[in-house]
């Protein structure tokens, strides 16, 4: 029987990946619930007080990898990496569901011949078995599910759980044996986006506008209440199909899926695509002219006015809060 | 060169779900390609257009998968092959890649191009999973493409910016939309597409050499449910500069989120 939690780690300069340490507090959790220990990898730019945060968050084992051949994230190269650092499969493998998580945990899960479950919104421990919980059709339905697999390999979607510091044992440990798998690609360069923007799916707040926003020259009210807000930009579908915003702000099923505490939806309709992606955000404001419009079903706070009227007061009256 | 592009079927973006028995009733529900896999068959058919050779579709459905079959032999894939076992209708993400490996390997594609993330189950497990049982490199969320000479160029949207990755065919290539605009098949095209149609390939378990056993999932559905309803809320209507402050009173003092 494969043993132990490990979860992967995505660290920066600015420290461990939010969405990483929500994946280890809900590992901290399960392996309390199962009687597992729980193990924190770290892969590639990694600082002290990187480790010293994994400790700090309740892993009984920490192990640091070195940056892979790759020279940057491959999902075959870090995959690889992983697999031969832990050396046996574990019993649980957990990850944030970022661009990193989604592409590794099908692959390590293939790797052992184990199950995957992508995106997950919470694993409970019950009776020795685990239960996740999915959503499908961007959060339309949702399935719970079990796994026979010896190893489970899962990534949980970002704002699940809250990330908390716990105990654990914090005992650093060494990679069982370095990756050594021949590489189909490497990374050739990272072009990161002009100015820091924060991550949608990690955002706590969304500032998000639709066709009543009329054209893309109006977005900075968006912007601007976003920044006061320390929140992230997000688009419905018409308003990156009308070319207005990039295609990674859109939040919808053929966008982003997003759960943050604030959603706040400037000028949308709420056609059903759209609803599906940010239904499950704990609170919702709708700010339309069109009093009849499907996105007031959803809110729980809904202006009918003008959003170029309402947006710059709305700014001005938090920017108040916040100072 | 042969490129291979794995397709998809799902619900419509704007269908609701409905429950029946405990499960997602998918009759009568309007399905369409998989809107990512859509981008997948015209950056396919475009790369044909310009290097020459084949493009073949590969994607595992029953009789319901005619309709995409066609649309995407009019877009103008050559031919198209169909994984269809009732067998393979009820595995998971596990058995599905495995069969699809199965049927990719006689075919040796030089490259396979694949939506990075499918609209109903939310991920690309099926075909991450082939990547790695083929032994394939992968590069997904894709928005743009260049290939040269077998060497591939191809940046991937990531967090925070885009990473570019550069290889050596063959590769698994998942597209992200914005990658390019795909085409409206014409009159002509449409009937091309019918007339390929007539000579898709199905495989079965058996011809798969796979038996059922070996598809067995190890992930199962315990319960499937809708989300709670939300309800509509406060509503407020006036004067815009006191919707505003009640609003930052009620998301300050009452939601306590500002």
């Amino acid at each position: 029987m494969a043993k132990d939690i490990w979860v992967y780690i995505e660290s920066r300069e600015d420290g461990c990946r939010k969405a990483s340490l929500e994946a280890l507090t809900l590992g901290r959790s399960l392996a309390d619930g199962l009687g597992e220990k729980l193990g924190a990898l770290v892969l590639g730019a990694k600082t002290p007080e990187a480790i010293e945060q994994l400790k700090a968050y309740g892993a009984d084992r920490v192990m640091a990898l070195p940056e892979t051949a790759a020279g940057g994230f491959t999902a075959e190269s870090y995959g690889a990496a992983i697999a031969a650092g832990l050396g046996e499969a574990p019993r649980l493998l957990l990850l944030g569901n970022s661009s990193q998580g989604r592409e590794l945990a099908p692959r390590l899960a293939a790797r052992w011949d184990g199950g995957a479950v992508v995106d997950c919104t919470a694993i409970e421990a019950a009776a020795g078995k685990l239960i996740f919980t999915k959503p499908v059709y961007a959060g339309k339905a949702f399935v719970k599910q079990a796994l026979s697999a010896q190893t489970i390999v899962a990534s949980l979607r970002p704002n699940s759980v809250a990330a908390l510091p716990a105990a654990g044992q914090g005992q650093e440990v060494s990679p069982a044996a370095p990756a050594e798998a021949p590489l189909h690609t490497v990374v050739k360069e990272i072009l990161a986006q002009a100015g820091k923007r924060l991550e949608l799916t990690e955002a706590d707040i969304i500032v998000s506008g639709g066709r009543g926003m009329k054209g893309p020259e109006n977005f900075p009210l968006l912007e601007e209440l976003a920044a006061v807000l320390h929140g992230a930009v997000g688009a419905s579908r018409a308003a990156v199909d009308a070319g207005w915003r990039d295609h990674s702000e859109q939040v919808g099923q053929t966008g982003k899926v997003v759960s943050p505490t604030l959603y706040i939806a400037c000028g949308i309709s709420g056609a059903i695509q759209h609803l599906a992606g940010m239904s499950s955000s704990k609170y919702i404001v709708a700010i339309n002219t069109d009093a009849e419009a499907n996105i007031f079903q959803v809110a729980d706070y809904g202006i009918v006015g003008d959003l170029f009227q309402v947006v710059p007061a709305l700014t001005a009256e938090c920017r108040k809060i916040m100072e | 060169m042969k490129i291979l592009v794995i397709i998809k079927q799902t619900f419509d973006t704007e269908a609701q779900i409905q429950l029946q028995d405990g499960r997602i009733q998918g009759e009568g529900v309007k399905k369409i390609l998989n809107p990512y896999d859509e981008y997948a068959v015209e950056e396919a058919v475009q790369l044909k257009e310009k290097n020459g050779g084949e493009v073949i579709a590969l994607g595992i459905g029953d009789a319901e998968f005619d309709g995409t079959l066609r649309h995407v032999l009019a877009m103008g894939c050559d031919r198209a092959v169909v994984l269809d076992d009732p067998a393979l209708l009820s595995a998971d993400a596990r058995g599905q890649a495995a069969a699809l490996a199965a049927a990719i390997r006689p075919l040796e594609p030089e490259l396979l191009l694949c939506g990075y993330t499918m609209i109903d189950c939310g991920d690309g497990e099926v075909n991450i999973r082939l990547a790695e049982l083929l032994g394939l490199g992968q590069v997904m969320a894709v928005s743009r493409l260049e290939l040269e000479d077998g060497q591939v160029t191809a940046a991937s949207e990531q967090e925070g910016g885009q990473l570019v990755a550069s290889g050596r065919l063959p590769l698994l290539i998942g597209v992200d939309k914005g990658i390019n605009e795909p085409r409206y098949p014409g009159m002509k095209s449409i009937m091309q597409g019918r007339k390929k149609a007539k000579a898709v390939r199905h495989l079965s378990l058996a011809d798969l050499g796979l038996s059922p056993e070996e598809l067995q999932p190890v992930c199962r559905i315990q319960e499937t449910f809708l989300p709670a309803r939300r309800s509509a809320g406060t509503v407020l209507t006036g004067e815009a500069p006191e919707m505003a402050r009640r609003l930052a009173e009620l998301l300050h003092g009452e939601a306590k989120v500002i």
